[in-house]
């Protein structure tokens, strides 16, 4: 399948047309596309019988990787260099008016996001972890322009415009940098349309940018759908048909659809039970391989963050208190926050019971953020200092940035690795003992 | 704590297992649990059978769908309607006779009857009855997962903790106040009297699982279920609500059936595990074997597919292929078949496990591989009990409306009497 010609603005027919296209999916098997083959053929059981479905509904890697390959094939023009600077923030901000009185007037503002900077470079995975209420998810959002920010820059290096601050851009600019920002939301459920077939739904960024239209549009939508790990002839059920991890799925497909350099991941996988988390995340790093991906994941899951991140940010009440690379982060933070949100971590493993350091109190709201360093009502090192003085984020070790007037004094403790788990799930055994 | 004498006049049809589990506080035997819905019967509930040992927390693990939480519901007799038992008993203080303990002399007038804290099946008492709401709440109290909607917002924190407490140990509203502040302050909340007179709105995510704490203790329960209570909050609060749930429970004894799907918090808080899929427990031990000796296939690839610190990280994580089959579908034979990296064909696919002893006491297993799980013979579904249990039912529940109708009539006469006296 061509998929150079994804970018150029083919002139698409018209919507109503594409729509049934995918719709009616028994044009569907006529054209064996080059991408993929048919499993349906092969599999002769229908999968409800044997009580098995989810099972079938995976594909096999040889399949995928073929997908895979035509799509790297599309990607070889105007992306971002792996390691270049992908996107900065500077002084992100963004207040909700709180409005009251006589004639609805502002009388404050709650500070949600209230001046974050950081860089992401192409390639990697920068999570943002904090508490609910601290700021991660309006961040992300505000990235994304999908909430307009009160103040800050966004400069989003796109492989076509060149450099454009995303707060600043014109509707027109905006529209022609979104393809390339991405986001994939924490509810499976609540975020795909449950009257589209799953192959409008993944077909319809493409639509809304005419990129392609057509035969085409339907080999793209395959080709997405194997990529995920799920078959091509699903693109005609509906969303109700699938699992949640399934549905999230049908979430990071949709989401590549227009080939993304930077994919925000909202939660991603929250809302997944343990097994099915894995599954998704697993898929995430192999696309990021595969396909140079840049994310920014969001969570509040530290063991999920440490994971799958290269750096972290972590965020309380709206700022950014601290930034490091992973593994530097869980070892040795610098901020008593952060000392605090590892320690409370429960870890799986019932010899490791630590008592978590317990912070008193709770997150102050950032309507009414206290005076100096906004963690000093909480922290159990704080002194006068932390109480008028607000600590700026300064760089206290290599590519180590920490918001604490006592970041270099404190002998903060970061978390234990847990001993590796040496136990294997049992493979079948020999059919020699014992029949049925 | 009443003695625990073996009672040799157990009446017929009572399990031979309850006497020799007097150390528990709940025995759950061979549990049943139907929602017949228009898609079909879900059957979330495939014959459980396990005890909360009194004093230690026991913990119930599983993903969604795995019956975990209906398990909760069951015993505390608020299953979700239509949901109902079909089949299995469960126990409360097995062992302990009628006359053990009788409560609260001075009972407030319109609450359930005295009940005497001792053995009763909770599967065959009426969902409505007085013998069960002298259970609920005040014997084995419940948290829930969202703070939020469980707490009533039209009512103070204060009042609704009052209520249970006038309900089931005292008439005395002052009385109660004090002892709803007292709850608020051993709960670990500040200022515990302003507390007592604000609105659940006003409280964070973490007072408002502190406040459903202090309601469910303020009976001072034998057996607490909590299901999910960490679930909604966050890391630092998790931390704090665990931290205290250990505190009180060492401090009142009581026993604790702790529902989560999280490992971590298992392995943090548990004295034992039972590991739940699709309406069976598939394995149950201490919580030192469940983690350091998983038998079952479904326990280890679990425990494998959540991220550890300090993990590689270009080691990707175990997969368990597939995920929990949708409710109404029934899945033959082992129901971890379908995903199980071991499954037997011609075994797994077609015979039910049965549990085995493995290792060390009080570790057992449902899976073919070990030895002892594959029954020598298939094992039908069972409907042996269901005749006898019939019987109970109707006889419980001709008894119940004895006692109602009984009640009925002395409310009559005292009507009359003051109508007489006015």
């Amino acid at each position: 399948m061509p998929t150079e010609d994804m970018r150029p603005e083919t002139p698409a027919g018209p919507q109503t047309e594409l729509g049934e296209n995918v719709d009616t999916k028994d044009s569907l098997d006529a054209p064996a596309s080059t991408a993929v083959d048919d499993p349906a053929a092969s599999d002769a059981a229908p999968p409800e019988a044997t009580g098995q479905s989810e099972e079938d509904l995976d594909l096999d890697d040889a399949e995928r990787e073929s997908a895979v390959e035509e799509l790297q094939q599309g990607l070889k023009t105007e992306r971002v260099p792996i390691g270049d600077m992908l996107l900065e923030v500077r002084d992100l901000k963004k207040h909700f008016p709180i409005t009251g009185g006589f004639i609805r007037h502002q009388i404050g503002a709650v500070k949600a996001v209230d001046g974050v900077s950081f860089d992401i470079r192409k390639g990697e995975t920068f999570s943002i972890v904090g508490e609910s209420g601290c700021g991660k998810s309006t961040t992300g959002r505000a990235i994304l322009q999908l909430e307009k920010p009160t103040g800050g820059e966004v400069i989003f290096n796109d492989p076509k415009l060149g450099k454009i601050d995303l707060v600043q851009a014109t509707r027109k600019e905006l529209k022609a940098a979104r393809p390339n920002l991405q986001i994939i939301f924490q509810d499976p459920y609540a975020s795909l349309d449950a009257r589209m077939t799953v192959g409008r739904i993944i077909a319809e960024p493409l639509v809304i940018n005419k990129v392609m239209s057509g035969r085409a549009l339907r080999d793209r939508v395959a080709q997405l759908l194997t990529i995920v790990g799920m078959r091509p002839e699903h693109a005609s059920r509906y969303p109700h048909a699938f699992s949640g991890g399934q549905r999230q799925r049908l979430g990071i497909a949709r989401a590549l659809a227009l080939n993304p350099e930077l994919i925000i991941c909202d939660e991603a996988v929250s809302a997944l039970d343990v097994s099915v988390q894995a599954q998704v995340l697993n898929l995430l790093e192999k696309l990021q391989q595969e396909l140079g991906l840049t994310y920014i994941f969001i969570s509040h899951d530290l063991s999920v963050i440490e994971h799958i991140s290269d750096r972290v940010a972590v965020m309380y009440v709206g700022k950014v208190v601290e930034v490091a690379p992973t593994a530097e982060l869980f070892s040795r933070p610098r901020m008593p926050y952060t000392e605090a949100l590892l320690s409370s971590v429960p870890a799986p493993d019932p010899r490791n019971r630590v008592k978590p350091k317990i912070l008193i109190g709770d997150v102050p709201s950032p309507a009414n953020p206290p005076s100096g360093c906004y963690f000093h009502t909480r922290c159990p090192y704080a002194k006068d200092i932390c109480k008028t003085d607000a600590p700026p984020l300064r760089e206290v070790a290599d590519d180590h940035y920490a918001a604490c007037h006592f970041a270099d004094e404190l002998e903060l403790k970061g978390v234990n690795a847990l001993p590796p788990l040496d136990i294997q799930v049992p493979t079948r055994p020999q059919m020699a003992d014992s029949t049925a | 704590m009443a003695d625990t004498i073996a009672d040799t006049s157990r009446e017929e049809g009572a399990p031979a297992y309850a006497s020799e589990a007097q150390d528990a506080v709940i025995d759950v035997a061979d549990l049943y649990v139907e929602f017949p819905t228009v898609l079909g019967v879900v059957r979330a509930l495939n014959g459980v059978t396990y005890r909360v040992p009194r004093g230690k927390v026991l913990g119930v693990v599983g993903e969604s769908g795995s019956g975990k939480s209906v398990t909760a519901r069951a015993i505390m007799q608020i299953l979700e309607k239509p949901g109902h038992i079909t089949n299995g008993e469960i126990w409360y203080r097995p062992g302990e006779r009628k006359d053990a303990v009788e409560r609260s002399a001075n009972r407030p007038k319109h609450s359930p009857p005295p009940f005497t804290s001792a053995e009763a099946d909770i599967a065959t008492l009426d969902p409505e009855g007085d013998e069960i709401r002298g259970i609920r709440g005040n014997e084995i109290a419940m948290i829930f997962q969202e703070p939020m909607t469980s707490l009533n917002p039209l009512y103070t924190i204060g009042n609704q903790i009052e209520e249970g407490i006038l309900l089931h140990q005292t008439a005395d509203k002052n009385v109660a106040h004090q002892r709803c502040v007292e709850m608020l302050r051993q709960v670990g909340m500040p200022n515990p009297e302003r507390i007592s007179q604000s609105y659940p709105h006003e409280l964070s995510g973490g007072m408002r699982q502190r406040a459903m704490i202090a309601m469910a203790l303020s009976c001072r329960p034998t057996m607490l279920i909590a299901d999910e209570p960490t679930t909604a909050l966050d890391v630092t609060t998790e931390a704090q609500i665990l931290e205290l749930m250990r505190e009180l429970q060492r401090e009142t004894g009581m026993s604790i059936l702790f529902i989560t799907h999280s490992m971590g918090v298992v392995a943090q808080i548990c004295d034992d595990v039972v590991v739940m899929y699709l309406g069976r427990i598939v394995e149950r031990a201490s919580v030192e074997e469940i983690f350091y000796n998983p038998k079952h296939p479904y326990t280890i690839s679990l425990l494998r597919s959540i991220p550890r610190f300090g993990m590689s990280k270009d080691q990707p994580l175990e997969v368990i292929h597939g995920s929990v089959p949708d409710p109404y579908s029934r899945v033959p034979g082992c129901p971890f078949h379908p995903r199980c990296p071991a499954a037997m064909p011609g075994i797994c696919d077609k015979i039910v496990p049965v549990e085995a002893p493995i290792g060390a006491p009080g570790h057992g297993v449902r899976c073919h591989l070990y030895e002892g799980c594959t029954p020598t013979k298939t094992v039908a579904e069972p409907s042996a009990p269901a005749r006898t249990r019939k019987e109970r039912r109707a006889k419980a529940a001709a008894d119940a409306k004895d006692a109602r109708d009984a009640a009925a009539r002395d409310n009559r006469a005292t009507m009359i009497d003051d109508s007489k006296g006015a």
